[in-house]
């Protein structure tokens, strides 16, 4: 249902599930899929959040989708994505800027989650 | 017929009794009263069709004096909702004392009919006080009105003045209230994204709110304007903006009592929640969303919406076992089509939880 809504989650969704086939090593599937983002966007008008994550994300294609070696694009794209504002109420849960830093540091993102979002940053009940 | 047998329906068994004695009162008790026959056939057989009441009533299946009759039943059984105005049936203490003041206002021309005209008065001074307590311009220009019809000629400039003031004062609240129906109507789709054109319109009716309330302020005025400038506030990233609109909206729901209703405290807190979440607050978006969960009734629109903003606040809260407990719960509730999509977003919220924790095949499923 929220890949009807071509302006909003829809982006998000197909995000999401790059970063998954990614995750399970079906980069061809990917490819493709990173493809059919970018057509997507030339139709409909996507943030410039959402720009720069297809952005990075061709580029890590281009770089045969290793991360730990980005290209000079990649860094700038990956600045640019810094740059812009993420909203957590939104379709991004998973961030892509957490996910690009674990995957530059090999890790699995949720070490890079925790440092994002510590828990210790949460105040005890009653605080505020 | 369909219509009494819906108003018949909705009555309680006293309320029922009530009415059958109401009918004897007024028709005569015994076989001529053919409204109580009418009570009686329905009760006997609730699926009664008007055809099969008429025939047994008059012998024929079509009759214009059954049509007539069962007009009269639906006006009493009207008159009976009246007598039930009580203020536990009101979760808003406000909408009770406006059943009431427009029960007293009928009341006043009933005490004036049997010439009782010092209780009417009475009565109308009552209504006027309430009314105005309670920011019930319309009741309360009303009743100014009939009173100032019956004034002594020393008090009638002043009357004339109050009702000036009330009248000026209905009209800004009810051109707010139609700027509010507008606003709604471009804002229906602030969820899924709204058009820049639709932004410009919710700010031209904002801004007109607004200068209506420059120069006369109601209360209910101040919170719907207030409403749609929240609205505003998301639609241009202005967390600031929104922050303080919504410590506005918080004193005023809490200042005035009629302005109190548990729905608008939940959609507020969860306004607070939102709020909180885009500032990256976790903490203080979770537990706004955990305050707002018990003030909507359960499996309604806004109680799902304000689980999202929960589902989310725990989610960075690394609460995800509770993330997947919501979801369990929620995901079937969400039945009809308007709430699909918010059972979708939990969908999506359920597989990052599972992108997290590495299973990815759950994640794509």
């Amino acid at each position: 249902m929220l890949y009807e809504e071509k302006e909003g989650f829809h982006a998000g969704l197909r995000t999401f599930e790059i970063l998954l086939l990614l995750e399970e090593g079906e980069l061809d599937v990917a490819s493709s899929k990173i493809e059919s983002q970018r057509k997507h966007f030339e139709r409909h008008r996507p943030d410039v959040r959402e720009i720069c994550v297809n952005r990075y994300l061709r580029a890590l294609e281009r770089n045969a989708f290793d991360v730990r070696h980005p290209t000079p694009d990649m860094h700038t794209l990956q600045q640019q994505i810094v740059a812009t504002t993420w909203y957590a109420l939104s379709h991004e849960a998973i961030r892509m800027e957490a996910w690009i830093d674990a995957k530059t540091k090999g890790i699995p993102y949720w070490d890079a989650f925790v440092v994002l979002f510590p828990p210790s940053a949460f105040a005890p009940a009653g605080t505020d | 017929m369909d219509k009494l047998r819906r108003l018949l329906a909705s009555l309680s068994k006293t309320e029922l009794r009530y009415l059958r004695a109401f009918m004897e009162a007024l028709y005569g008790k015994g076989d001529d009263n053919k409204s109580v026959q009418v009570i009686d056939l329905w009760q006997s057989n609730p699926v009664i069709s008007a055809e099969e009441a008429c025939k047994t009533i008059y012998g024929t299946p079509v009759s214009a004096a059954f049509k007539m009759l069962v007009g009269r039943i639906c006006d009493r059984v009207l008159e009976i909702y009246m007598l039930d105005i009580v203020v536990s049936k009101f979760e808003n203490p406000a909408d009770f004392e406006k059943q009431v003041l427009l029960r007293d206002l009928t009341f006043v021309y009933s005490l004036r009919a049997r010439r009782l005209y010092e209780d009417a008065e009475e009565l109308l001074h009552r209504i006027v006080r309430q009314a105005a307590a309670f920011d019930y311009f319309d009741i309360q220009s009303q009743a100014l009105i009939i009173l100032q019809s019956y004034a002594h000629p020393k008090v009638y400039a002043a009357l004339s003045a109050q009702i000036r003031e009330t009248i000026q004062k209905h009209e800004v609240e009810w051109r707010v209230f139609a700027l509010y129906n507008e606003w709604r109507h471009y804002s229906s789709s602030a969820v899924t994204g709204i058009s820049a054109k639709d932004t410009q319109v919710l700010a031209t009716l904002v801004a007109q709110a607004e200068e209506l309330l420059a120069t006369c302020t109601t209360v209910r005025g101040q919170y719907f304007c207030l409403q749609m400038k929240d609205t505003l506030c998301q639609l241009y990233d202005d967390s600031a903006g929104s922050q303080e609109v919504l410590t506005t909206l918080y004193t005023l729901v809490e200042t005035y009592s009629f302005l109190q209703t548990r729905e608008r405290k939940g959609i507020l807190m969860r306004r607070i929640s939102e709020l909180a979440l885009r500032q990256s607050t976790f903490e203080v978006a979770y537990r706004r969303g955990l305050e707002a969960i018990p003030l909507h009734a359960e499996g309604s629109y806004n109680a799902i919406i304000a689980h999202i903003s929960l589902a989310y606040s725990t989610f960075f809260t690394h609460r995800f076992e509770e993330v997947k407990q919501l979801c369990h719960k929620l995901i079937p509730a969400c039945t009809t089509p308007k709430m699909a999509r918010w059972g979708s977003v939990l969908q999506y919220l359920r597989a990052c939880v599972a992108f997290l924790e590495g299973d990815f095949r759950t994640a794509h499923k």
